[in-house]
Order: structure tokens, then sequence, then C-alpha cells
């Protein structure tokens, strides 16, 4: 019976040793690529950076967590958060820092991510130039080539038809043509609701 | 005596059973690691999204020529369209994404719900208007939004424009065509092509355009009947939410039956990818009915219901 037991705890020690052995799935890291560029729950103080680029109408900070909430700041892509609160819905409460002055507002829960993005040289500038630094070794590669290798000159027609398409959207949207301002797109937004009686009493 | 016997067989054959196990753990947790490694690339990051919509549009303007901006009246169609999607897209940011509460008409996985769930736009929703009679319209990835200008002759009223809006919308919202590409081709194929696409350093390749002509042919097939009456769904909710008729849904579809019959479409090609209209009216309607939807106070006037009425046709009439 003694020879029994023994041998029953070699088995439970060896399967617990073979167990802690295994590789364990890791809580996410934060701001390193190779992760998912997201994470659905935050926890203040964690650092998120802005995923979209200033001709959507969400690269705002907002003063409240309404859609139609006043903007208090623009924001640039890849610009770095902090979380204050996620208790909100879809809304984040975030604190950041533009030209050396800290502001707290809310941004909508998919514009930011976990994960710093790749740059573009011109991105990187635009980030660098409202004071913050990009992350290191984050510069993307040239997207906007053309595609050349397997002679697809249909592709390379469609997305200069696009170019001038972007170019005209961003004009219309009272901005200037390759410097779009979100919160002139999102005021002409809201004036079309209003002038079409859509938002109400 | 056989019990004496058999016990330390019993647990030799556990012990090995038990090691045997670990040895299958480690290669699980293994996998799950790999996997989650390839996950990296399929979980697209808005700009990435968006430059993939991008090529398919491409492919989408070389076979339908778009309308250019080259007087007042194309300039104000182009603009109305798209203070019409932005608004829409932004006053309807707190309707569900979720599939359940959507109709349980599509199947998604905890993964996909939760990148629905954060879905962003890297550039907000671009339309443009296709210059063909055909009645079409396509959603891409990363807010591309096609509309036929047959499609726009059909709508009545600004309200019935904006549950074709509000309708493609949701099929950029709740991530249709990168669902439905996932789904048909291996994640392998789409891990590989963009990784050389994005990370190789050597810019849009051909692997890039193979990708965006797939995509875009699976566009131009449709979308399959759960997606479109999820899409019907969200849409009647965002016409809601915008303050439009949720109603114009309903006048919209039967528009477009009205036009399958005249036309005599092909039921059979017709059935094939989207479900019968009859039904879609019929869900949609018992939406209305059980959410008690509609738009907000004061959106329904006669002046309201005029002034959208008036620029609709300024534009468009």
């Amino acid at each position: 019976m003694a020879r029994l037991s023994l041998f029953g705890a070699i088995c439970l020690a060896a399967l617990l040793s073979a167990c802690a052995s295994a590789p364990s799935r890791d809580v996410q890291p934060l701001q390193t690529t190779g992760t998912l560029p997201y994470r659905h729950y935050w926890r203040e103080g964690d650092p998120v950076f802005v995923r979209v680029q200033a001709s959507s109408a969400d690269a705002l900070l907002l003063a409240e967590p309404d859609p139609w909430a006043e903007p208090l700041a623009l924001l640039e892509y890849g610009q770095p958060l902090t979380v204050l609160d996620e208790s909100h819905g879809n809304y984040i409460s975030v604190r950041t820092r533009g030209l050396g002055v800290e502001i707290e507002g809310w941004v909508m829960r998919g514009t930011v991510g976990i994960r710093a993005p790749l740059l573009s040289e011109l991105e990187q500038h635009e980030l660098e130039r409202t004071g913050f630094e990009s992350a290191p070794d984050a510069t993307a590669p040239p997207v906007e080539g053309r595609p050349t290798e397997d002679g697809s000159n249909d592709l390379a027609r469609g997305l200069a038809r696009l170019d001038e398409h972007e170019a005209d959207l961003n004009r219309l949207r009272g901005g200037d043509a390759l410097n779009p301002d979100p919160a002139i797109t999102r005021a002409r937004f809201r004036a079309f609701g209003e002038q079409g009686g859509l938002l109400g009493d | 005596m056989k019990i004496k016997v058999r016990k330390p067989r019993f647990m030799s054959v556990l012990l090995v059973a038990c090691l045997a196990g670990c040895s299958l753990l480690n290669k699980v947790a293994e996998s799950v690691n790999a996997l989650e490694e390839m996950k990296v690339v399929d979980n697209l990051e808005p700009s990435e999204q968006y430059y993939l919509g991008r090529g398919v549009s491409a492919v989408i303007v070389d076979r339908y020529k778009p309308i250019e901006i080259k007087d007042q009246r194309s300039e104000r169609q182009i603009q109305y369209l798209n203070e019409m999607s932005g608004f829409i897209e932004i006053a309807a940011k707190d309707v569900t994404r979720s599939a359940r509460k959507l109709g349980d008409y599509t199947d998604r996985s905890f993964d996909e719900q939760e990148r629905v769930y954060n879905l962003a736009l890297y550039k907000g929703i671009q339309v443009g208007v296709l210059d063909s009679d055909e009645v079409a319209a396509y959603a891409t990835p990363g807010g591309f939004l096609w509309i036929s200008r047959g499609l726009i002759n059909m709508c009545n009223n600004e309200d019935e424009l904006a549950a074709v809006v509000a309708h493609e919308t949701a099929h950029i919202i709740l991530d249709h065509g990168m669902a439905n590409y996932r789904r048909a081709h291996k994640q392998s194929i789409i891990t590989s092509t963009l990784s050389e696409t994005w990370f190789s350093g050597s810019g849009v390749g051909a692997n890039f355009g193979r990708l965006c002509v797939t995509l875009s042919e699976d566009l131009f097939n449709g979308y399959n009947p759960g997606q479109e009456f999820e899409a019907d769904n969200w849409g009647t909710r965002a016409l809601a939410a915008s303050g439009y008729a949720p109603d114009a849904m309903v006048a919209m579809l039967k528009r477009i039956e009205q036009h399958e019959k005249d036309h005599k479409v092909d039921p059979e090609a017709y059935l094939a990818h989207h479900p019968p209209i009859g039904e879609r009216i019929k869900a949609v309607q018992d939406l209305i009915k059980q959410e008690n939807l509609k738009g907000n106070t004061g959106t329904m006037t006669p002046d309201a219901i005029q002034a959208r009425n008036k620029r609709f046709e300024a534009a468009f009439k």
C-alpha cells in the first residue's frame, strides 16, 4: 500500500512538472508589434495609440462620451494616449498631451489600440511636429507603391482615379485636399443633420 | 492478489498517459501560440483595411466608371452623399454590433465579434457614385462605399437613399467583406500575402493585386443571406438613430423587389446570393414593430421632411 502511495505521488509530481513546463499563454504585452492590435478591456494607466487618420471625423478628443460632443483637440495618427476610465460602453476616457499641454477627454473605443502603428515618414513628421515621439524602428514600408510585378495596369489606373476622388472628398468636407481637418468634417456632418431636421427637438 | 497486481499496472498506464498528455499539452500550447502569431496579420489595423479597400475599389472603378467632379451638380451630389454617410456613421455610433442582438443571422466567433466591436475606419466612410444604370452598391473593407447612378435614381426621397447608405454602411461596420474572405480562403493565404505586401518593404506587388481582384470578385458575387439580413437589421436601427424614418428601409426593399420583377432577373441567380426579398421586408417590418423604432422627436414633421426632400431633389432630380 505504501508502495502504491509512493507511486501515486511520483505520478502526481511528474504530471505537475510536465504541465509546468508547457508554454504559457501570457497576457498580451503592450506597445509591441506582433500582438493583437486591440484589446477589449483596458486598465487605468494603459498606454494606447490613435489608429485613425485626420480624414476620419473620429480623430478628435471629445468633451463627453457622446457622438456629437464638443471636440477638445485633434488627434494625430499614432499619437500616444493614457487610459483613465473604460466603463462608459463604446467610449474610453483618456489623457493626452498636445504641444506640451495635458488634456483629458473621450474617444471611441475602436479609435485606439495597444499596438503602436507603423508610421510613414510624413506621418512621423506630423506626429513629431505636435511634440510626440514615435516608437523606435516604427517606420512603415511604402504601401502606396504601384503594382508592377504582374503588369496590372488596370489596378494602377484605378488607384490613380482614387487619388483624385479622395483629394476631392477632403476638399468637399471643408478642409485642405491633403490636410483635412476632422473638426471641420464633423461640423459639416452635424450641419447636414440639422439642415435636414434630423437632430430632432 | 489480483487487485495488488492490477493496481501498479493501472498506475503505470496512468503515468504514461499523464506524460503523453503533458507532451500533447505542450504541442497544443505551441500550436495556440503559433495561431496567435498568424492572427497578428489577420487582425488588420484600420490603415491596413483601408489600403485593402482602396485596392478593391481600384478594381471596382476600373469596371464601372465613377462620376468625376466636373461641375456644380456632380460636386453637390458627391458632397451630399458623403455628408449623409458621415452623419449616419456618427449618429449610429451606439447602435449595437452584437450578432445576437442583430437577429442572430450570422455566426461570429468570439474573435470575430471582438474585431467588429473594435472596428475603426482609418479615413471614415468615403462614398463615390458609379456612372452605371445597373442597380448596384458595393461596400469594401476600410470604408469605401460605391453606389450606382441606377440605384440612386430608384430612390424616391432622401430617407430612401439614407436606407441604401445605412445598409451598405452596415456591411462595412460589421466587417462582412473580410469575414467572407477569411471563410472562403485559408488564413494562411491572407497571412502570407499581406506579409509580403506590407512587410517586405517593396511596396505593392503582384500578390496585392491578386488579393484585391479576389476580394472584389467576392464582392461582385454579393454577401451571403445572413449578412444581408444583418445589414438590413443594423441599417434600420441606424436610420432610426439618425432621425430618418426606419420605414424607408421597407420602402427601398419594395422598390428593389419591383425592379427585380420588372427586369425579369433570373431568380436562381438572384437567390443564389440573396435571401428572398419578401423575407427581408418581413424581417425589417417585424424589427420596427418589436423594437418600436422611429426617428427622433421632431424629425418627421412636415417641415423636416420637406427640407430633406428639397435638397434631395436639388441634388439628384
